[in-house]
């Protein structure tokens, strides 16, 4: 068992390690929505809510509520794209960490205090165009670099309170916090002797802010169903220039996020999950104009899981989903959207007489992005590792 | 067991953990056609007359002496005109000599008779100037002389004390040999001296008086690499036997004469003493020409420390006399002038040409006279121009044009100076871009 871990975690660091991905889309708007999804939700396609057991998921908060053990939780995903667009292709790759987080359960409350770090809006992405100008009667070749580093993410602490058996709320409090760095260079290939060039560089740098609030509910009417749904506010998300930064401040309003999903017990060991989430995007002054916008952004998805596998006595599920999604910000004049299919495997290390929990969850998707003249495919890890105890 | 378990599953998040860390590597860049980036730039390039850049040139002469050069020079009516002779001066003669007598027994003997001996030139093939055989002459000095700032005229030229050779030229000598130096044989000449010529240095006072070589054939220029003396001796204590003694060479040097006429106005930097060129930065803070520069980028245009991307000193060779052209490359440098108040002795800064200078052919100041040469000002003007927005920063806005081993060699660098049809020019290449913007 501990060879096969071993070798698991082994091969998952070397496929990050090489890994690729992330969206030219993410040089649109606020970027790529980045959201704080395990890999167990990845690999059912699911929008995050609604999953059976208990899980610690920043868009479920009332999916903390039950849970047995103070736990912890960390997410990988390493990407691989590929674009293209008038007939140019372009590899890009990318690891990103979309969630982080703590669950302690308080049981004279019947309820879990959570914090989590989730992501929200990556906003990492770099350009080059080559061209050249005239300098005197030469022609000198040009590189244009355009990177931005940064993004937003979501603090949130939350609690979920079990009522009864079959009820249970969550609400989340949090921040959202981040910063963004662009920096333009200008490269000249001047290779006259004696001349010295340097890049010419600018750059800016904006701090984000902003509140957000999310509830949740979940109810189970049935030992074989499980309906739930949740509702996340955020105030405008402020960007304040920092020293020594040219550009003004701006404020992004934010829209309230709608979810839900539903999960229902097929047969022994084989559960199906399906979820549907809305936000409608709306122009701000000094923000994002209605040109920028795709306006209400949809996205529905569901999977199966099969838990009727064990290895060694230790649970070891299956999981396959399928999702689609439009993405908030237009690229070229065009909604984009995201298709993509998705299978997975989790294997939980677990020891009920010793009261011990632990285990990682794998996903791996194929999916499709499109937005007028630009495609793009993609493969996306997510590999989310837990450990629970007391 | 389960501590073991438990101890996997923290193995299991330190090598993820790990993995995770070691997978932040990434590969954004896209390289996709279409106008993606939402920053546009301009860049363009502007070249500004000496005149709308600097003022106050001035050339100060007199930094380094002959004595510093690793060659003398001998030369007569090089070009017709130079003439230079290689002055040296010699340690006494040694007092005594270990050598072996009759039995074979090695013993120290310290009444030695010179009966002769002999002064080896050896001289640089490659930079010497000279079309066959040329005839030398080797002569001992009859006046004292300081080898730090002798000269054609003056034996001594310092501070309060000037004095004159009684005749031009560190003359005059006893003449004690003549040799002929053929440069397609060798690279020495030998001149044999009789007892009579090493008996006038076997006094400590003739010995630092030295010896002058000077070259018969007109029309060449030698480069003298050095110059070593050897005694020949008879020892008392075995007469039968000659020995060679070595006698070391206390100071070379090298007078010259004329002294170049440089044109008036002219950059001129090396030769030796050493010539500088230094002149004041009077950088405008907004250009409103050419018109070019005007149509691209709209004027007036403020210069920014940001927009400047390369800042280069253009300068055009001319050819100096012929008799102080460069037979090898001059390697040039710029530095600030740190105290210009206190010129021609102000310190100065660090160079702005880097470590290794402007290296500049021979040819530039001979065939290809109105060659460009380029010094690099990129940095400097980034902080003069950073410097005017911030009053805190001191930046100096005299710099010096000077050879970077000062001095170099006999010859020198010239350049067209302000007033000429080729003055310097300031080389700016500018890139006018957009504010980044975040929406």
């Amino acid at each position: 068992m501990t060879r096969v871990l071993a070798f698991v975690l082994l091969g998952l660091a070397a496929l990050s390690e090489g890994g690729e991905g992330q969206s030219i889309l993410g040089s649109r708007g606020l970027g790529l929505p980045l959201e704080p999804l395990d890999a167990r939700a990845r690999a059912l396609g699911s929008v995050g809510v609604g999953l059976m057991g208990w899980a610690l998921t920043p868009t479920d908060p009332a999916s903390a509520a039950g849970s047995p053990f103070p736990s912890l939780e960390i997410t990988v995903q390493p990407q691989w794209a590929e674009s293209t667009l008038e007939d140019g292709t372009d590899r890009i790759r990318a690891t990103r960490f979309p969630l982080f987080g703590l669950s302690y359960p308080v049981y004279a409350l019947s309820g879990t205090v959570t914090l989590t770090i989730g992501g929200f809006m990556d906003q990492r992405w770099q350009l080059q165009r080559e061209s050249t100008t005239e300098l005197e009667e030469t022609t000198v070749p040009v590189l244009d670099e355009f990177r931005s580093e940064g993004g937003v993410s979501t603090f949130r602490l939350g609690w979920a309170q079990r009522i009864g058996e079959d009820l249970a709320l969550g609400l989340g409090l949090g921040s959202q916090a981040g910063s963004v760095t662009r920096t333009f260079i200008r490269t000249l290939g001047v290779t006259e002797p004696g001349v010295t060039v340097v890049p010419y560089r600018v750059r800016s740098t904006w701090q984000y802010s902003g509140l957000t609030a999310s509830f949740g509910a979940r109810w189970d009417p049935a030992d074989f169903l499980r309906l739930a749904g949740t509702a996340t506010w955020s105030a405008s998300l402020k960007a304040d220039p920092m020293e020594g930064t040219d550009g003004g401040d701006a404020d992004f309003d934010l829209p309230v996020e709608f979810r839900i999903g539903a999960s229902g017990l097929l047969t022994t060991g084989l559960t199906m999950n399906l979820g549907l989430a809305y936000a409608g995007w709306e122009p701000s002054a000094g923000g994002l104009q209605e040109e920028d916008l795709a306006g209400a952004v949809w996205s529905y998805g569901g999977g199966l899981e099969w838990t009727g596998t064990q290895l060694r006595s230790r649970r070891m599920p299956f999981r396959v989903g399928v999702r689609k999604s439009s993405l908030p910000f237009r690229f070229a004049g065009d909604d984009p959207s995201e298709t993509l299919v998705a299978a997975g495997m989790g294997l939980d290390v677990t020891r009920p007489a010793d009261v011990i929990a632990g285990g990682f969850d794998l996903a791996l998707e194929r999916g499709r992005r499109e937005a007028g003249p630009l495609t793009e495919t993609f493969w996306r890890g997510t590999v989310t590792f837990r450990i629970a105890s007391w | 067991m389960a501590t073991h378990v438990k101890r996997m599953a923290v193995a299991g998040l330190l090598a993820l953990s790990s993995g995770a860390f070691l997978a932040c590597g990434e590969d954004l860049t896209t390289t996709l056609a279409g106008d993606l980036i939402p920053v546009s730039a301009i860049t363009v390039e502007v070249r500004l007359p000496f005149s709308e850049f600097a003022e106050d040139l001035q050339v100060w002469g007199g930094y380094g002496r002959a004595i510093q050069l690793p060659t003398g020079i001998v030369a007569r009516a090089y070009e017709g005109l130079l003439d230079a002779r290689t002055l040296v001066r010699w340690f006494g003669y040694p007092r005594s000599a270990f050598v072996t007598d009759p039995t074979g027994s090695s013993r120290t003997d310290t009444l030695l008779t010179f009966v002769g001996g002999k002064v080896v030139a050896r001289f640089d093939t490659i930079s010497s100037v000279a079309d066959g055989p040329v005839t030398l002459a080797l002569g001992a000095i009859q006046t004292d002389w300081d080898p730090g700032s002798v000269t054609w005229t003056l034996t001594v030229d310092s501070v309060g004390d000037r004095r004159s050779w009684p005749e031009a030229g560190a003359g005059p000598v006893v003449p004690l040999s003549t040799a002929t130096w053929d440069p397609a044989e060798s690279d020495s000449v030998v001149f044999q001296i009789d007892s009579a010529g090493v008996a006038v240095w076997s006094d400590t006072t003739a010995a630092r008086r030295g010896a002058r070589l000077e070259a018969v054939t007109e029309g060449v220029r030698l480069d003298v690499r050095s110059m070593t003396l050897s005694l020949t001796t008879r020892p008392s204590i075995n007469p039968d036997t000659l020995v060679d003694l070595g006698v070391t060479a206390q100071a070379r040097t090298f007078v010259y004469h004329p002294a170049p006429q440089v044109s008036e106005g002219s950059i001129i930097v090396g030769g030796v003493p050493a010539w500088r060129t230094v002149f004041s930065m009077n950088l405008p803070k907004v250009l409103n020409g050419p018109p070019e520069f005007c149509a691209k980028v709209g004027c007036p245009h403020t210069l920014t420390s940001k927009s400047l991307v390369s800042a280069s000193l253009v300068l055009w060779s001319e050819a100096p006399p012929p008799a102080f052209q460069p037979t090898d490359s001059l390697v040039l440098d710029v530095r600030p002038v740190l105290e210009p108040s206190r010129l021609p002795k102000s310190p100065l800064g660090f160079s702005l040409a880097g470590f290794f200078g402007v290296r500049v052919p021979p040819g530039y100041f001979g065939d290809e006279a109105g060659s460009e040469v380029i010094l690099p000002l990129g940095a400097y003007l980034e902080q003069l121009i950073a410097g005017d927005t911030a009053s805190a920063t001191e930046v100096p806005r005299t710099l010096a044009l000077l050879s970077s081993f000062e001095p170099l060699s006999l010859y020198f660098a010239s350049f067209h100076g302000p007033g000429s049809p080729y003055p310097p020019e300031l080389r700016l290449i500018l890139t006018v871009g957009e504010e980044v913007r975040l929406r």
